[in-house]
């Protein structure tokens, strides 16, 4: 694997900037025509960061997360893949007769009609990862699908939970624990990586409204108690962008690594969000700035596939337990 | 003076006619049981809203004439002429009962305006005014905040020029609360550009049925509409609707803005009171099953701490009114805990909820929290900053120097004219 030289970065970044600011995102035919499997082959970790940031940034709704899992598992990207429980993070074992999760993508005008997932299986079939003693079963169920619950935080997130019947007896491609664990690795690095760029969109908000907004006759990003939030938030994305890099170079215990960048990622939001919020004042609170998009996107994004606030107790406890933690593992316990 | 034992039993006699008492005593929690509705602001649809606001002065001018409407507020006005100790006596037994929330009108309206009217109007406006709002027919806002006049208050570009007997008022106010609701707002306006910025400002009681007057809702993250845009185009405001003197306003905002800072930060959790208290929390652990998470229980009895805290802070700050002081400084250090415990409780409940936060479940009180949760940073901002509040512990309770800066002592229109004023 060789990695993109710096001029090549910046001219994929522009490329993806570019795309996200389009009007209608249709991202398989952008990325298809940006050459984007290339881009992948060529330095995955970049290209992968690369795209989640600019998605971030952009407050995109896009199925790439999906797509992240499909393809760490070789599955074909029309699966549209169940995250069992309400963060992403459960299980569904065998003996089940329902599954409730979340489902990534987007979800389109209508939500789950007619005609299935918009832009996913076009048989509106969703795909439940069932844990069995010889791996993970990935079960194709019909969908049937009402969403069964409000998006909750972010109106205009990309996740949905419903809830699926299960087939009495269960059958389908099985993948291993440890290539699911990985997959679930992948998604949070990409996770992670999003909600650098949603953090790094609003620090660029405030930071400009800083220089701008003008009180006690000079800009209110003159006065140290403003611009010392600015510098915090800064320092944080810096951090989670630092843990994020170091968790695609890790080669073993790719989970534990995978783990702490979301950790981190979703400690930055919390930190960025509440800096960026304060210095808005009463602007930020109102539809009057789209501060508020952010804040709600980041917090969903934190809440998908383990909050920091969990997943650092879980590391904590792994931490104690002598030993590092595989998602799948973890989700066997809670069962 | 009435004995405080003999009020309070007339207190008592007065609301077991009047209302129903909670079915438990404030402090008891049975989880699951009632409603887990948690929300700062009125974030209910406009035609709730308007019940609210209809049971909300009711409630109030049952109160006036029973003579509990203004507990502290001169006879002459309707009032009782008690001590504050009285009034909180009141608080406190009322607390008791289930009775309608009357923060639409008491918390800017009767806490701060009302007092400033007092303090700063003429006869006749007191006489016209101070018992229609204290009865509950008349709801106040402050036209204070512009878009160029946030935590720097003094920047109002607001215009008042006089013409006769009259002021003819010009300029956009904003996050105006309650403005939807009120009958009358207390604008501050720029009258002498000549003069630096905290010596040319004019206070005025505005009708907000005049013509030129119109309220826009502003829309809030946490869902509900509770702030507004006003904008007064050529408003004609009577001189005798001044307060205080001409270019005095500063003086007479500063009675508002003191009275704010006690009403904001002595209100406790106001309408989240019942969540925002141990008995709730530790119900709340309790019922998600980490009654022995250690962190959590030290998080607790961390939020616990401070809230018995400003409790016991609010209780000095009633002891220094007592004694004759004024409300002071202090009231920045209740502000600036008031907002950081709500914010705190909030955060713990989402902790201790975890994930099942993240979307409604229909888990009694859980989901519920979100529209504190989000509600939670205007904590930090209205009424002051924290920003604002620390400089002012730094400045006139530590006796720090004063940041850095000459526009307080530049004539207004010059600030302007270096592009000083956004």
């Amino acid at each position: 694997m060789s990695s993109l030289d710096a001029e090549t970065t910046e001219a994929v970044r522009s490329s993806l900037r570019e795309m996200f600011a389009g009007d209608r995102l249709d991202l398989p035919a952008s990325l298809a025509a940006l050459g984007w499997d290339d881009v992948v082959a060529e330095d995955p970790a970049t290209a992968t960061t690369l795209l989640f940031v600019e998605h971030g940034r952009a407050l995109a709704t896009s199925r790439a997360l999906n797509s992240v899992i499909c393809s760490a598992l070789a599955l074909d990207d029309a699966h549209t893949i169940l995250l069992p429980g309400t963060d992403g993070l459960g299980s569904v074992a065998t003996g089940d007769t329902t599954a409730t999760g979340l489902v990534l993508g987007g979800l389109g005008v209508g939500g789950l009609g007619v005609g299935g997932l918009i832009d996913g299986d076009p048989a509106g079939r969703i795909t439940v990862p069932v844990g069995t003693g010889d791996g993970v079963v990935l079960v194709a169920v019909d969908a049937d699908p009402q969403p069964d619950a409000a998006p909750g935080f972010d109106p205009g997130s990309s996740v949905t939970r419903c809830t699926v019947a299960l087939p009495a007896s269960i059958s389908g491609p099985t993948v291993s624990t440890t290539a699911w664990a990985a997959s679930i690795a992948a998604a949070q690095r990409a996770t992670a990586a999003e909600i650098v760029g949603v953090c790094t969109s609003a620090l660029e908000l405030a930071v400009a409204h800083t220089r701008a907004r003008e009180q006690y006759g000079r800009p209110i990003g003159a006065f140290q108690a403003v611009r010392h939030r600015m510098s915090e938030c800064h320092a944080a994305i810096e951090s989670a962008k630092d843990t994020l890099r170091a968790a695609w170079v890790t080669t073993e215990d790719i989970g534990w690594a995978a783990t702490v960048a979301k950790a981190r990622a979703g400690r930055t939001q919390a930190e960025v969000m509440r800096h960026c919020i304060q210095v808005f004042g009463a602007m930020g609170l109102t539809e009057e700035s789209d501060l508020h998009r952010y804040v709600t996107r980041a917090a969903a994004l934190d809440g998908l596939l383990g909050g920091h606030l969990d997943l650092s107790v879980q590391l904590g406890d792994a931490l104690l337990a002598g030993e590092p933690v595989h998602p799948v593992a973890r989700i066997k316990e809670t069962t | 003076m009435i004995e405080l034992d003999e009020f309070t039993a007339q207190v008592r006699a007065f609301l077991d006619g009047a209302a129903q008492r909670r079915p438990h005593p404030t402090g008891m929690v049975t989880w699951g049981e009632g409603t887990d509705r948690i929300s700062y602001f009125g974030d209910e649809p406009a035609e709730v809203d308007k019940a609210n606001v209809d049971a909300a002065r009711d409630w109030q001018r049952i109160r006036f004439e029973a003579g509990f409407g203004w507990i502290t507020g001169p006879e002459e006005y309707g009032g009782r002429g008690l001590s504050r100790l009285h009034d909180l006596a009141y608080d406190s037994v009322e607390s008791e009962y289930d009775v309608p929330d009357t923060g639409v009108l008491s918390l800017i309206g009767l806490g701060m305006i009302g007092p400033t009217i007092l303090e700063h109007a003429r006869a006749e406006i007191r006489d016209a005014y101070l018992p229609a709002m204290y009865r509950g027919e008349v709801i106040a806002c402050q036209l204070f905040s512009e878009p160029g006049a946030g935590s720097d208050l003094a920047n109002v570009q607001t215009k008042a020029v006089r013409d006769g007997d009259e002021w003819v008022l010009s300029g956009q106010k904003v996050w105006t609360s309650v403005a939807h609701h009120s009958q009358i707002g207390m604008a501050l306006c720029r009258t002498n550009p000549e003069q630096p910025k905290h010596k040319g400002i004019t206070a005025f009681l505005v009708d907000m049925s005049l013509p030129g007057v119109e309220v826009r809702p502003l829309r809030q993250m946490s869902g509900g509409s509770e702030f507004n845009e006003v904008f007064l185009s050529d408003v004609r405001v009577p001189d005798d609707h001044r307060l205080g003197e001409v270019d005095g306003g500063w003086r007479v905002t500063m009675t508002t803005l003191m009275n704010e800072r006690g009403s904001v930060g002595g209100e406790g959790a106001g309408p989240v009171s019942h969540v925002v208290q141990a008995p709730f929390l530790l119900a709340m652990l309790a019922a998600h099953g980490h009654s022995d998470d250690g962190a959590l229980r030290r998080r607790l009895a961390e939020v616990v701490a401070d809230l018995i805290a400003t409790e016991s802070l609010n209780r000095r700050a009633v002891r220094t009114l007592q004694a004759g002081g004024t409300p002071g400084p202090e009231a920045s250090v209740s502000k600036l805990m008031f907002g950081s415990n709500l914010t705190r409780a909030a955060h713990l409940a989402a902790e201790i909820a975890g994930p099942a936060m993240a979307a409604d479940t229909g888990l009694w009180g859980t989901y519920s929290w979100n529209e504190l949760l989000l509600s939670t940073p205007a904590l930090r901002i209205l009424g002051g900053t924290e920003e604002i509040m620390k400089n002012i512990l730094g400045e006139r309770v530590l006796g720090l120097p004063k940041e850095p800066g000459n526009d307080a002592k530049v004539p207004f229109k010059d600030q302007l004219q270096a592009g000083a004023a956004s």
